[in-house]
């Protein structure tokens, strides 16, 4: 029961004959869902609004996995389900039990919620449910803010696909404001900038005041106050939505820098910043400093090879271009999808590393992949991970936020700990909660 | 046990035919059940002598649940079944999706193993527009469908979109389409339209209904023609296409006509 | 109100049910869904799914295919999926959206049976009910498509019916199952759920007894009764003089006597203590025969919100449908202990709390605690009870003693290990 696992030699891919030009797959077809992909999940990304709590309406089966995740990662409390059943969804009884069942919450659960989203799911969208008008008038009813939002995979292909529209809601619960202070949100990614990165020293520098993060508030009247910042940062591709309708709701320009791992794509974020802060960034010593930590972990690592996945935090083929440059060889790349700035990512590894190889994650014969026994000193990603059993895994979670310089650093230190670590990688990857 | 589900452009005087057909065939003798699946549930309407079956859907959304088929049914003229599946809340849930649950309650309740019908209508809302409006036509559900068409453009445009489906499911082991009935609405060379549409496109043409005021008449006191005047013109063409119906390939209109 | 559940994650659902059936059986799966579900099953629902080649997979559907029903589409992803995979049947399994558009699976099947060749089963799941029915469905379905008839029965030969991870857990417990049937004399030639191939299952009408080990068996095993007259008897032998009642109570349905019920040991001495047993209805039954055998106690009640089958159920047995059930019934029957998945105890009423006994059930608590599961069939069961009644009864006599302030003590063993290591982060 073996057959051939579907892949591309790295020189195959952006090829618009054969149609990999946006996916790596060149027809659609069944889709693999290997224990190892995952992300937050839509239900933990809508309840990093602060205070928030969340109805979710659905046949029982949606939720589970959003639901078990909360359970696991102390969620749950804020989470609750509306089950709909046949009869419901057929006479669009499910609709009334909405406002019921939010009365219910509002009266019942202890402390009184401050913000609630309430999330529909596919069912709703075929049956072309109102659920925005649904908020409004529950939102007027209990004096709370109250969004809409949507679990709705089926609208994946379409220009609103769910990872999307819940930042866009997260968001949304942000109202214009009257003054403007010198901060600047950080969106689209899942966690405050780390701490210890260099972006915050180079932001102090250049006189901002605050750099924000949805996940640094823990009240909502905290969270409002990013609706005050003078620029976005989006960090991550799927916030895009929220920053475009941020823009045009609240006013609030947005850049995108997005998270990488490579010098030279570091050097060009800060640039953008320069750009669009109208300041220059004293960036020098920490380019220089980089360069120093660079070299301190190639001794310290080798030569590694390495197989670099999609769930880490980063971009599959920065993040090979980056790993490459640093003196590792990526064999193996493990990816879905390609957005337009990963293309001068892909040029420069098919003129570099034109050996490399690109598996996906979903095409059917990666039922059969592990026969295959890839062999590789570390992966980077829970499913390079899984792929190439026995490897150690470094998982550069999305539960923190390495970023500019400094993330180098935080990426060789996860490097090695994961070389020296026992740590198995199922258990690993149960414990991240990872939901698809 | 056979089942025919009778189709046709909204208006074009399905119900109306419908009912005419099961009265028919009751008169035959037969067994005969009759099931609405239009959300405004007024199928059965004129063989219950006006007394409205509680829908299926409207039951669901009150009740949560049916476990009596008493509760759903009702026996009307002669000892027909009717059955209605009625509809959603106007602007929510989904009308199409709704029949395939009244089906699944019927299914569920032993409907045809209790009344044992020799025949059973399924009278469908306009064409063939989704899933839902597809289910009396899937396997278990109807052997054969009818189209009810008049010469008039647009219905004869929907009997072609109704051909079309029932073609496209050929190869799913649904029902196979019988034949289509002329019901008169006295459009200009009508029944020349009429067979040259069927013969474009390999329909047959079972029966052809003149049009008659008195079924008007006995639909406002609540019955249908073959109860109100057994004998009228009408109501005989109507038991010619029910003979047809009963003597199962042998086609009567065809033959007569020639 | 009775739809809305603010603390118990859904239940595995039935498109669930069925994948845990069909698992180990070299198919190809597919759940008819926009991805989403197919994550419930393979990261929620099957412990078995990491490290292993089974072939489940997402259609992939979206929104354009479903509003349109392009079910070609769906076909085409079918046979290129058939092409490359040596596998040697297709089931075809629903979800809410397909539900809500109304996709004919039967007829994609008989398409699909006519271009390829395979045998491919239908089964219409929503997500909307719960896995017990899709397993029942689809170990019904096994029956129908591919027992096949068998010329002789033998009367030492035994399948065992209904064993899936949603329910029993890991295999370590039908091994102690296996085992004692072993002991008994008995050849296990099937075990539907885990452990078995295919062919090994197509091969079952060879048995001359089935034994249903969860209530999802109890479908098939009636069909297999009907159609090939091989009897069965559901039970799971847990605790020790359940075991021999089993065992005996097979031996005598290999020799033709009637199936007895579980009676009361009128050697033990009676105990008093009221127990209410939460969870799927078989092992629940075991557990509660357990009590009553081994135990002595007369008052023993079992509460499911999954189907409970008419021929297992007591008259004092509660079927529940909403979370304040549960804990109505626990505030107005006052029982000494409970015994569940560990995720029913917040459902309780304030003090049934401390006389909790956990006891996962994957279908409710997934991942959370199956790496925990341990040997419960056979004599452990009965060991694993005592000690935590013991401890229990030792918990109370000590709060009694000193009052409220140690909560710790009151935490029974089982979860004091698991709780530490999950339930870290904010959010």
């Amino acid at each position: 029961m073996n057959s051939q696992p579907y892949s591309l030699a790295i020189n195959e891919l952006g090829d618009n004959d054969s149609g990999t030009r946006e996916s790596i797959l060149p027809v659609s077809c069944l889709h693999y869902c290997p224990p190892s992909v995952g992300s937050w999940g839509i239900i933990r990304v809508g309840l990093m609004v602060p205070e928030s709590v969340m109805l979710f309406v659905s046949p029982n089966g949606c939720g589970r996995h959003g639901a078990i995740a909360g359970k696991q990662l102390g969620f749950k409390k804020r989470l609750f389900f509306l089950h709909v059943n046949e009869i419901d969804l057929v006479t669009g009884a499910h609709v009334e039990n909405v406002y019921r069942a939010v009365d219910e919450i509002m009266e019942q659960i202890k402390p009184r919620p401050k913000a609630m989203l309430i999330c529909a799911t596919c069912m709703d969208d075929l049956l072309g449910s109102d659920y925005e008008s649904i908020a409004y008038i529950l939102e007027r009813k209990h004096g709370i803010p109250i969004r809409a939002c949507h679990m709705d995979p089926i609208a994946m292909d379409g220009k609103t696909p769910p990872q999307l529209t819940i930042q866009r809601a997260v968001y949304d619960f942000l109202s214009l404001a009257q003054n403007k202070d010198n901060a600047i949100n950080i969106i689209g990614n899942f966690a405050p900038v780390d701490s210890g990165s260099d972006l915050y020293e180079i932001m102090s520098a250049a006189g901002i005041d605050k750099v924000n993060h949805v996940m640094a508030c823990a009240k909502l009247e905290e969270f409002y106050l990013m609706s005050q910042a003078r620029l976005n940062v989006l960090i991550k591709p799927l916030g895009r939505l929220a920053a475009e309708h941020m823009q045009y709701k609240l006013g609030i320009p947005y850049c995108y820098a997005p998270v990488s791992y490579g010098l030279e794509s570091i050097t060009y974020n800060y640039s953008i910043l320069e750009r669009h802060l109208d300041s220059k960034l004293p960036i020098a010593d920490y380019l220089a400093e980089a360069e120093d930590t660079i070299a301190y972990y190639q001794a310290e690592l080798g030569h590694l090879t390495v197989a670099v996945g999609s769930t880490a935090n980063g971009r599959p083929f920065e993040l090979s271009r980056a790993l490459i440059e640093y003196g590792f060889r990526v064999p193996y790349i493990f990816a879905d999808d390609i957005i337009s700035i990963d293309e001068e990512h892909i040029e420069w590894l098919k003129k570099h590393a034109p050996a490399t190889r690109v598996y996906t994650n979903v095409h059917p014969t990666m039922a059969d992949f592990l026969k295959k026994g890839l062999k590789v000193d570390l992966a980077v990603g829970m499913d390079a991970g899984y792929f190439c059993s026995g490897a150690r895994t470094a998982v550069l979670s999305l539960d923190t936020q390495a970023y500019g310089y400094r993330a180098i650093r935080t990426l060789f230190s996860e490097m090695l700990t994961a070389l020296n670590s026992s740590q198995s990688h199922r258990e690993q990857m149960y414990a991240s909660g990872m939901v698809i | 046990m056979k089942k025919i589900a009778v189709y046709g452009k909204g208006g074009i005087g399905k119900s109306t035919t419908t009912s005419a057909l099961s009265a028919a065939i009751s008169n035959m003798g037969y067994k005969v059940m009759q099931i609405g699946c239009d959300p405004k549930a007024d199928s059965t309407i004129n063989l219950t002598n006006g007394k409205p079956v509680t829908p299926v859907m409207n039951y669901l959304k009150e009740y949560g649940a049916c476990k009596s088929l008493n509760a759903i049914t009702s026996v009307g003229y002669n000892g027909i079944v009717c059955a209605e599946a009625g509809g959603p809340t106007p602007g929510f849930g989904c009308a199409g999706r709704g029949i395939i649950t009244a089906f699944n309650v019927l299914e569920e309740l032993k409907a045809f193993e209790i009344y044992k019908p020799d025949y059973v209508f399924y009278d469908v809302l306009g064409d063939v527009v989704c899933g839902g409006f597809a289910m009396p036509i899937r396997e278990g559900y109807a052997d054969e469908v009818i189209i009810v068409s008049s010469g008039e453009k647009m219905s004869l445009y929907a009997a072609k979109n109704i051909k079309t489906a029932v073609d496209n499911f050929a190869d799913r082991n649904y029902a196979r389409l019988r034949g289509m009935i002329l019901n008169r609405r006295n459009v200009e060379n009508e029944e020349i339209i009429v067979r040259k549409f069927a013969a474009e496109n390999g329909i047959d043409i079972i029966g052809d209904i003149p049009r008659d005021s008195s079924v008007q008449l006995y639909e406002d006191r609540n019955m249908t023609a073959i109860q109100g005047n057994p004998n009228s013109v009408y109501s005989r063409a109507i038991t010619g296409v029910a003979q047809c119906i009963v003597d199962d390939g042998s086609n009567h209109y065809e033959q007569s006509a020639i | 109100m009775k739809d809305l559940f603010k603390v118990l994650p859904p239940f595995a659902p039935d498109y669930s049910g069925v994948c845990s059936v069909l698992f180990e059986l070299g198919g190809i799966v597919v759940v008819h869904d926009a991805g989403g579900c197919t994550g419930n099953v393979t990261g929620y629902d099957e412990p078995r799914w990491y490290g292993n080649s089974s072939a489940i997979y997402s259609s992939e559907l979206r929104e354009i295919d479903a509003v349109t029903g392009d079910d070609e589409k769906f076909l085409i992803k079918l046979e290129d999926a058939i092409s490359v995979l040596e596998r040697n049947f297709v089931a075809l399994l629903g979800s809410p959206a397909p539900m809500v558009i109304g996709t004919h699976f039967k007829a994609l099947a008989h398409i699909l049976t006519k271009k390829t060749g395979l045998p491919v089963l239908a089964f219409d799941t929503n997500g909307i009910n719960y896995y017990d029915s899709g397993s029942s469905m689809a170990f019904l379905e096994l029956a129908r498509a591919f027992v096949k008839p068998a010329m002789d029965r033998a009367c030492n030969k035994v399948n065992i019916i209904g064993a899936t991870p949603l329910d029993i857990g890991k295999q370590q417990n039908i091994e102690k199952l296996i085992f004692i049937l072993n002991t008994a004399g008995y050849e296990v030639i099937s075990c539907w759920g885990m452990g078995s191939t295919l062919e090994t299952i197509a091969g079952s009408a060879e048995a001359g007894a089935n034994i249903v080990v969860s209530r999802s068996g109890m479908d098939a095993a009636r069909y297999m009764e009907k159609e090939y007259g091989i009897p069965f008897i559901a039970r799971l032998p847990i605790g020790n003089k359940t075991t021999e009642r089993f065992v005996s109570d097979l031996d005598s349905l290999m020799s033709g006597s009637k199936r007895t019920a579980i009676l009361q040991d009128e050697s033990l001495l009676k105990r008093q203590e009221k127990v209410l047993v939460i969870g799927e209805q078989l092992r629940a039954n075991a557990i509660r025969d357990c009590c009553k055998l081994d135990m002595g106690m007369t008052e023993v009640d079992v509460a499911s919100f999954f189907t409970m089958d008419k021929l297992l159920i007591e008259e004092s047995d509660i079927c529940l449908e909403q979370e304040n059930d549960l804990r109505s019934l626990t505030d107005e029957k006052q029982y000494d202990f409970i015994v569940g998945d560990p995720l029913y105890e917040e459902l309780l009423a304030e003090d049934s709390k401390s006389r909790f006994i956990a006891f996962p059930h994957v279908a409710l608590s997934s991942r959370l605690y199956w790496d925990d599961d341990f040997v419960y069939v056979g004599r452990n069961g009965f060991d694993f009870l005592q000690k935590e009644m013991k401890l229990q009864d030792f918990q109370r006599r000590l709060k009694s003693s000193f009052g409220e302030q140690e909560k710790f003590f009151c935490l029974p063993m089982f979860k004091r290990k698991k709780l530490g290591s999950i339930n870290k982060r904010k959010l």
